[in-house]
């Protein structure tokens, strides 16, 4: 018996029954299945972190209004707190014909920003009125709302503090995006954002997008020429080498940056990637990224780095087929979040020898931090 | 939809059930505790169904881990009983007499290694997940998880054909 055949012989839960469900998981089942979905207790914390933040949709069926309220803190920092109203019917009228749900959507995509559709922080469609969930950080994000229908009737945007949007739903009709920042509603109070059918049937999907802010109205987004990068000096623990790399402002003017840049290992300037992109750690929602103030004239920020070194596994057999023919990297080439191009960072010391197989990811990195001068 | 949400969820729960009562097994010892850290996991699932990755598998192992995390917090403050003193395990005693000898030999081999390893060992060899999702249960990059593997692979390999008592002569005894 080989090592591994052991460990799967000492398996503590050898002898637990894997594929049928006894009569009292079927109990648990029912009752688990018989607790009503909703209520604050639904966001408890035993669930691993870093799971995006809580947002849920409401089960039922009939129209419900739902307000979405967008309350500014004194920091400037903005947050998103949804409550829903009393359930209204709002339904008349006759019913019409519609476009498939994915005419909608594709509508939907290309009303709004290029790449904010990967950002929803809400969806509101006819049949999944509202969402219910927790804060949404907003500082240093733009809000949009925007809106596609069809089906007959028409459906209202209302946002707090501006005009309403009505929106005629006799054809395929899109609406938005309309910033939510820029309601007059005092910002103590929140925004309140309403997307509801007023008449007839029609089918729609609204979505409320948090894009990264390209013009906040204090501070800019750090623009690539005036940052340089510089890496640290990477400590080795159990295989995979660890550092951070620097930020550096050297505009005139303090900037903020948000977010995980996109990386890769390369081998000189301009270069092409070597393996896989250097994959995110850190918060999977970008919401949950604090963004960071670099100062005018030398502020610094930080990034994690991680590579996996892979000199003493050359030898193991499936690794090395795995990394295919091994490579010389000489840096990184990193593109911030909110920047067009992408920085050149050299390696401190050396090259290292790097896994060319573009399926094996062997690089991580961070979101933007408070500068933290490494070992 | 509150039809789909419970089809769905009834899904995942026939088949995810099991294996999370012998994940939670596994790390409390303690078979009618680890059927009652399941049902927690899986009322929470329940609860947060429609959040983004709810129905991911790895997720579900995350939650079951962090509950098992709590029990052991409970059990550090308490210090009444020991983890894995097999005290609840009676269900599991007669199918464990014929490898009690490979079972005591893998625990002192495996209580060599660091808890990392030891961790992504049970996780990829017992409890049976991707390395995919021992990333996402342990909130590190497939590549960290591989490199974890491997290491521990040849640490585990290394403390069991070091140990003393471990042998094909040893298995050899038991069958006889």
């Amino acid at each position: 018996m080989n090592a591994i055949e052991a460990l799967h012989h000492a398996d503590p839960a050898r002898g637990l029954p894997v594929e049928t469900l006894d009569p009292r998981a079927e109990g648990l089942l029912r009752d688990i299945l018989a607790i009503p979905v909703d209520g604050a207790d639904a966001r408890r914390s035993s669930a691993p972190a870093a799971q995006g933040h809580p947002r849920r949709k409401r089960p039922a069926w009939k129209p419900v209004l739902v307000t979405v309220a967008v309350a500014a803190l004194v920091a400037g920092v903005a947050m998103v707190v949804i409550r829903s109203a009393p359930a209204t019917n709002l339904r008349n009228g006759p019913a019409a014909t519609t476009t498939p749900r994915t005419t909608l959507d594709a509508a939907l995509e290309a009303t709004l920003p290029e790449g904010a559709w990967a950002a929803p922080a809400l969806t509101f469609t006819d049949t999944r009125t509202g969402a219910q969930g927790g804060a949404i950080h907003t500082a240093g994000r733009t809000l949009l709302i925007a809106a596609v229908c069809d089906g007959g009737g028409t459906i209202t945007i209302t946002v707090s503090g501006m005009a309403d949007t009505t929106v005629d739903c006799t054809y395929l009709s899109t609406a938005g995006p309309i910033d939510v920042r820029t309601s007059t509603a005092p910002a103590d109070r929140g925004i309140g954002v309403d997307v509801v059918a007023t008449s007839g049937h029609p089918r729609y999907v609204a979505k409320v997008v948090a894009i990264l802010d390209s013009s906040p109205a204090t501070l800019q987004t750090c623009a690539g020429n005036d940052l340089t990068l510089t890496t640290g000096r990477l400590e080795g623990a159990a295989g995979t080498d660890y550092g951070s790399i620097t930020i550096t402002n050297h505009g005139d003017t303090a900037c903020t940056l948000r977010g995980t840049p996109t990386a890769f290992l390369t081998n000189k300037a301009g270069g092409s990637a070597i393996g896989a992109p250097a994959g995110h750690t850190g918060p999977s929602d970008p919401a949950e990224d604090a963004p960071v103030t670099l100062a005018a004239n030398g502020g610094r920020a930080s990034l994690g780095i991680s590579i996996v070194n892979i000199a003493g596994y050359a030898t193991t057999t499936g690794y090395e087929k795995a990394c295919g023919h091994a490579v010389t990297g000489n840096g990184w080439s990193i593109t911030l979040p909110g920047a067009d191009t992408a920085l050149y960072a050299p390696f401190t010391t050396e090259h290292r020898l790097l896994c060319s197989s573009s399926a094996l990811s062997i690089s991580s990195i961070g979101p933007v931090t408070a500068d933290k001068p490494a070992g | 939809m509150p039809d789909t949400r419970a089809a769905a969820f009834e899904g995942v729960f026939r088949a995810d059930h099991a294996a999370l009562v012998a994940f939670c097994f596994r790390r409390v010892g303690d078979y009618e505790l680890a059927r009652d850290l399941t049902a927690e996991a899986f009322r929470i699932a329940w609860q947060r169904w429609d959040e983004p990755r709810r129905s991911d598998r790895a997720w579900l192992f995350g939650v079951a881990r962090n509950l098992v995390g709590n029990e052991y917090s409970r059990r550090a403050a308490n210090r009444s009983h020991a983890l894995r003193d097999d005290s609840g395990a009676a269900y599991l005693r007669d199918e464990r007499a014929d490898s009690g000898f490979v079972a005591v030999d893998v625990q002192t081999a495996l209580s060599t290694l660091t808890a990392t390893h030891q961790e992504v060992l049970r996780l990829t060899y017992w409890d049976g997940l991707t390395a995919a999702e021992v990333a996402q249960v342990l909130g590190v990059t497939p590549a960290a998880v591989w490199v974890r593997l491997t290491r521990a692979r040849r640490a585990f390999s290394t403390a069991w054909h070091g140990h003393p008592s471990q042998s094909s002569d040893v298995e050899a005894r038991t069958r006889s």
